[in-house]
Formats: structure tokens, C-alpha cells, sequence
């Protein structure tokens, strides 16, 4: 009876799946393979996932709104060519920085205007910011990878901290930043009300527009931030840095637990769900799968997290 | 616990089981026998006929050497962050050394952290020389293209003013301005009267590019060449290319073109194309794990740049060339003739 007062809530929790699968999948490697389980080797999973799960964070709040942002890869990259366009024409790193982080706050908050006041369909609008923001990659770069971001933006992707990279350390502040936005803020329980039910949200006299535009400025910003760290992890400002990510993201987040119909998820889901991907990816290299393999198995993988969802959902009710 | 909970970790414990179990078995035929060196090639991507020439090459000298297994992969897509985690894992997983197409500097920080580990780095196709890497091996560019504008110079010697055309695939890819450098050299030495007209994007897409060289030519009546530095629109069916195909039957117009993939063959067959010049994918792989394996087992020096050479293939195959049905056989076969580079052949 204990036992089962201390279960169910847990499966209750959207994470619950991406937690389990994570826990599994980590003991399936470390038997499989002596490499999995080494510190240097989590060091280095952890820091390839990164990128994924902040960018996740904001896209997450996104979509327990009901919406769905498809424009924070092209967001990433081009948050991460402004940055290294910047700091090569001299700008120094506070402004290399600020700049980046405007443009992803600049595209989230015309994709939160599109859809909030013009009532276009986010789909719509974020597949035609894609398009926009990698346009403008190549405009920034005319398709040279772009070179001489400052030192301490190259630390920012590449630097560590008691024992840690940067880049995990930066996804963690901004997974407890989410948390605590999500859970003790007004805006956070308008962001899950709105999820649930727009209309009735709007009659109780919440400003539902303002908080959509809200969700999306955050979303572009955190895309920013993911983009400026993956940029530095690489050295170069890439053309093709962040292309398709979009679609990591949203399974990333469907993986952790976050419904595509709104209204739930977590800070936390994001990262076990960019978390399990990072480690199956690590885990079928380690074991010798074939690429043409890896993709299949995320695909099933993914399949199979929005089947246990389902299941979940029928059996906590 | 409650039923129902079981029940969905059973569920839960049985799928990640038997996904994992399942791709990790399903795939014996990727790795060879088990041998005393393991190498990894890393290629950039998977959807490119050129690599699987290049696998081929590098297995077959696999089988021509004792004990040693290779795998061979790519990220899912051609993404340098993608690339650059590969790269980690096999640092991880201890491999004795690696092969691999760069994708840009992105991952010269990658490359440097497996020969800091002590794993040597050959790269193929495209180099990556700001990393400490060990050597690289693959065609000259420049050379590949200076080739093209000797065949242009040949086909089009006493015909006046040339107004040329270029076709090229994703604006600043730096192997293809050096074969455009190269072409444009090879006009230049022979003292040819000529004018690069445009210079068109197809951006490694084959519609686009087959739009690119039709619309081109509808523009501008005046042109009377066209240098493909990819083998984009030779890789579809001539209807697609109903104007080429109209000019340069009536002799109004001269193309020559970069790579000799076999797709580019019946252009070269029907008189269309004057010739090709292509870089040794299979090459790639051969040569690649024929100077890595050397390096790691035998400690020997090769030059930091190992030129595979270029292969030209025209209709009549004179001099160094291969006529149509030479190179055709070697596709067919999928073997390209090579011997193995040894240190003391350079």
C-alpha cells in the first residue's frame, strides 16, 4: 500500500517514461559496453545533448500552450552566426552576445505577434520563420563557415567548470530557471491554463495574448542561447548548424512526456527526453550500430514514448 | 504496486530491451571479422553514391590485409555537431584510428581531441587542415579543374569568343572554387579569348541545378559554354535538358563537367558532354585505409597531402583517358583498378 501511494504519482508525472527509459537504457549500455558508463564519456554525452535541451526548454513552453515552434533551429543558427559575425568585425563579446540574443528574441516575438494578434496558425508561421531565419544564415555568411568568435564565447561551448562543460552547467541554470517559472509563477500556471483550455483562460481575464507572445519570445531566446553555445562548442559559426533541429526538439520533448495538444510537461521532461536521445545516439555508436540503423531505432524509440503515453494516461485516470 | 504500474513497466523495460538488443544484433554485416586493428570512417553523409564507392574501396583493402576490421558510418544528416559527437564516442569506444570527410573546421577541435588521445586521423575528400590531423587524402581540385579547361581549350580551339557559363552548387564551397580557379587557369595558359559570363548556384540540389543551366541558357543566347564544377544535371535523364541537349547537338554549344559518376557516363557516350574528370571515390577509401593502416601498424611517414589523382574519361579515351565503356566496367564491377600508395611510391 505505501509502495503504491509512492508509484503512482510518480507514473503520473509526464516524465515518468523518459525517466524509466533513460534509467533502463543506462544499464542495458553499461553492461553492453565498458565505455558507456566512465565519467568522460557521460562528460561528453551530456555536453552533445545540451544544445538539444535548452533550445527544448523554451520550445516546451511552446507547445503546453498548445502552440509548436518550428523555427529554433533556424533561430540556433542564426542566434550563432550573428554571434560570430559580430565578434569577427570586432564587436567584443557583450555586444557579439546581445546581438545574437536580440535577433532570437526579434524572430520569437514576430512569430508571437503572427500568432497571438493575427491569429495564424503557429505551424504556419514558425515553417515560414524557418525559412526565413536560414535564409538570413546564409545572407550573414554567403555560405562561408565564419570564423573568430572571441575567447570567452569559445569558452562558453568548450570551457569546463569543476569538472563539468560549460554547456551543461548553462542547461542546467536555465532548466531550474524554467522549473521555477513553470511551477511558482503566474505566468507559468496561465502558460499550462491556456494549454488546457484558451477560451475559458481568456474569459477568466488573463491577458491570453500577451502571455503567447510571451511563450514565444522566451522560446526564440532560449533557441538564442542554444545556438550561441553550439556555435562555440564548434569553434565556427556553421551554415548548417542547427538545420532540422526543430524536429529533435519536438521529439526531444514528446520523448520527456510533453503532450503535442497542450497543457502538459515540464522543464524536466525536456531534459530526459533530449537526455534519452543523447544517450541512445552515444550508446548505438558505442555498441556499433550502422547510422542507417541509429535513425531507425530513434524513430522507434520515439514511437514507442508516445505509445507508453498513451498507456500511462488510460491507467493514471 | 499496483497491477496496472507493472504492467507498464514490463511494457516499457521489454521495448527499450528489445530495441537495443535488436540494433545492436541486427547489423553483423557492418563490422568485419574481429581484428587485431579496428578503424572507423566517418564519411559526410549517407545519401551520396560517391561514399558507397568509397566503402567499397576501403573494404576491399580491408580484405586485402590481415586482421584488420573496419566500421563504416556517417552522421544522419550532413551535421557538423552531429559529426563532431560521432567523433567523441569513438574516442570513447578506444577505435586505432579513424577516417574521415570533414565537414568543415566545426570539428577541427574533435579531430585534435582523438590524436591527443593517440588515435591518428587520416581525412578523405575534403581536408581539414587547421587540426592536427595525420594526413589527408584525395584529389587536387585545382588540378581536377585545370584538366577541364585543357578538354575546353582542345574542344573549342579555333571557334572564336567563348562566353562560359558556370554551374556550381552551393555558393563558397571551397572545393569547388578551386576547380573553378583551376578551369579558369588552364583559359588563361592557353591564351583562349573568353568571358565567364555567370556563375550559377544549384546548391547541390539536382532540380535546381538542371533549372539553373536550362534557364541560363535561355537567357543568354550568347552562350556557347557551359562548365558543370558538380555533376548535378548530368545525373538525370537528358529530357529533363531539352535545351542543352538542342545546342550542343547543333554544336552551338561545348560542356564540360567535374566527376565522373555513372549516372554523367551516357553524356560523355552520345557526344553531348566532351569529357569528365572525376576524383577517385573509391579511392577515397582505399587509399585512405591503405595510409592509415600503414601509419598505425607500421609507423611509416607519407606526406602530409596524399594526391589520389583525378580520373578523365572521354569518348575516345586517348592518352591518359578511359573511354565510356572502360569506366562503365568499372562501376559495373565496382572496382576501380587501384594499387595500394606505399610511402616509397611518393
Amino acid at each position: 500500500m505505501k509502495v503504491k501511494k509512492l508509484i503512482n504519482p510518480f507514473l503520473q508525472s509526464a516524465e515518468a517514461g523518459a525517466f524509466l527509459a533513460v534509467i533502463i537504457l543506462g544499464i542495458v549500455l553499461t553492461t553492453a559496453s565498458p565505455q558507456f558508463l566512465t565519467v568522460s564519456n557521460l562528460t561528453f554525452v551530456a555536453r552533445g545533448f545540451s544544445f538539444i535541451a535548452i533550445a527544448s526548454l523554451g520550445v516546451g513552453l511552446v507547445i503546453i500552450t498548445g502552440g509548436i515552434d518550428l523555427s529554433v533551429g533556424s533561430i540556433m543558427g542564426l542566434s550563432g552566426v550573428i554571434a560570430a559575425f559580430l565578434s569577427s568585425h570586432g564587436f567584443g563579446t557583450v555586444l557579439s552576445l546581445s546581438g545574437a540574443l536580440l535577433v532570437g528574441v526579434i524572430m520569437g516575438f514576430l512569430n508571437g505577434i503572427l500568432v497571438a494578434k493575427a491569429k495564424l496558425a503557429p505551424f504556419i508561421v514558425t515553417l515560414g520563420m524557418l525559412s526565413i531565419g536560414r535564409g538570413l544564415v546564409y545572407v550573414v555568411t554567403g555560405g562561408w563557415p565564419m570564423q573568430g568568435l572571441t575567447k570567452p564565447i569559445l569558452f562558453l561551448g568548450q570551457g569546463f567548470f569543476l569538472g563539468l562543460p560549460l554547456p551543461v552547467w548553462i542547461m542546467i541554470v536555465l532548466l531550474i530557471i524554467m522549473q521555477i517559472i513553470l511551477r511558482y509563477t503566474a505566468f507559468g500556471w496561465y502558460v499550462y491554463s491556456i494549454g488546457g483550455n484558451d477560451e475559458a483562460t481568456r474569459l477568466s481575464g488573463v491577458f491570453v495574448d500577451r502571455i503567447k507572445i510571451g511563450v514565444y519570445v522566451i522560446s526564440g531566446f532560449f533557441a538564442s542561447i542554444g545556438g550561441i553555445v553550439l556555435t562555440a562548442r564548434l569553434g565556427v559559426g556553421e551554415t548548417t548548424a542547427g538545420n532540422g533541429y526543430e524536429l529533435n526538439v519536438i521529439a526531444a520533448l514528446v520523448l520527456g512526456g510533453v503532450s503535442l495538444s497542450g497543457g502538459m510537461g515540464s522543464a524536466v521532461s525536456a531534459l530526459f527526453g533530449a537526455a534519452l536521445m543523447g544517450i541512445l545516439r552515444n550508446g548505438l555508436v558505442l555498441l556499433g550500430v550502422s547510422s542507417f540503423w541509429q535513425q531507425i531505432s530513434i524513430g522507434t524509440v520515439i514511437i514507442l514514448a508516445a505509445l507508453f503515453d498513451q498507456i500511462r494516461l488510460k491507467y493514471s485516470k | 504496486m499496483s497491477r496496472n504500474g507493472m504492467k507498464m513497466i514490463v511494457v516499457l523495460l521489454l521495448a527499450v530491451g528489445i530495441v537495443t538488443t535488436a540494433f545492436a544484433n541486427g547489423q553483423g554485416e557492418d563490422a568485419d571479422d574481429d581484428g587485431a586493428y579496428k578503424y572507423v570512417a566517418i564519411a559526410k553523409s549517407m545519401d551520396n553514391p560517391a561514399f558507397q564507392v568509397a566503402e567499397q574501396g576501403a573494404r576491399d583493402r580491408v580484405a586485402e590485409l590481415d586482421g584488420v576490421s573496419l566500421e563504416w558510418t556517417a552522421p544522419t544528416a550532413a551535421d557538423p555537431a552531429n559529426m563532431v559527437q560521432m567523433i567523441e564516442s569513438y574516442i570513447q569506444r578506444g577505435v586505432d584510428g579513424m577516417l574521415i570527410d570533414s565537414l568543415g573546421p566545426s570539428i577541427t577541435t574533435a579531430i585534435n581531441q582523438a590524436v591527443d588521445a593517440g588515435i591518428p586521423v587520416v581525412m578523405f575528400d575534403s581536408d581539414n587542415p587547421e587540426s592536427k590531423r595525420t594526413a589527408y587524402v584525395g584529389s587536387d581540385n585545382y588540378q581536377g579543374g585545370y584538366l577541364c579547361g585543357e578538354m575546353y581549350v582542345k574542344a573549342v580551339k579555333g571557334n572564336g569568343k567563348q562566353y562560359i557559363a558556370i554551374l556550381t552548387g552551393v555558393p563558397g564551397a571551397l572545393n569547388l572554387q578551386e576547380r573553378d580557379k583551376g578551369f579558369k587557369e588552364a583559359l588563361n595558359d592557353a591564351g583562349v579569348d573568353y568571358e565567364i559570363v555567370v556563375t550559377v548556384p544549384g546548391n547541390d540540389d539536382l532540380t535546381q541545378s538542371v533549372e539553373a543551366v536550362e534557364n541560363t541558357l535561355r537567357g543568354n543566347e550568347k552562350i556557347n559554354g557551359f562548365f558543370f564544377d558538380g555533376p548535378w544535371p548530368l545525373l538525370v535523364d537528358s529530357s529533363n535538358l531539352p535545351l542543352m541537349m538542342e545546342k550542343t547537338a547543333a554544336g552551338e554549344l561545348t560542356v564540360v563537367s567535374f566527376d565522373t559518376l555513372q549516372q554523367e557516363l551516357a553524356y560523355v557516350a552520345d557526344g553531348t558532354v566532351i569529357g569528365l574528370v572525376g576524383q577517385k571515390y573509391y579511392g577515397w577509401g582505399y587509399h585512405g585505409l591503405t595510409v592509415l593502416h600503414e601509419i598505425v601498424a607500421n609507423g611509416a611517414k607519407y606526406p602530409e597531402i596524399v594526391n589520389t589523382g583525378v580520373d578523365i574519361v572521354t569518348k575516345d579515351g586517348t592518352g591518359d583517358a578511359f573511354t565510356v565503356e572502360e569506366f562503365n566496367k568499372f562501376w559495373d564491377n565496382f572496382s576501380f583498378n587501384e594499387k595500394p600508395i606505399m610511402p616509397e611510391d611518393l
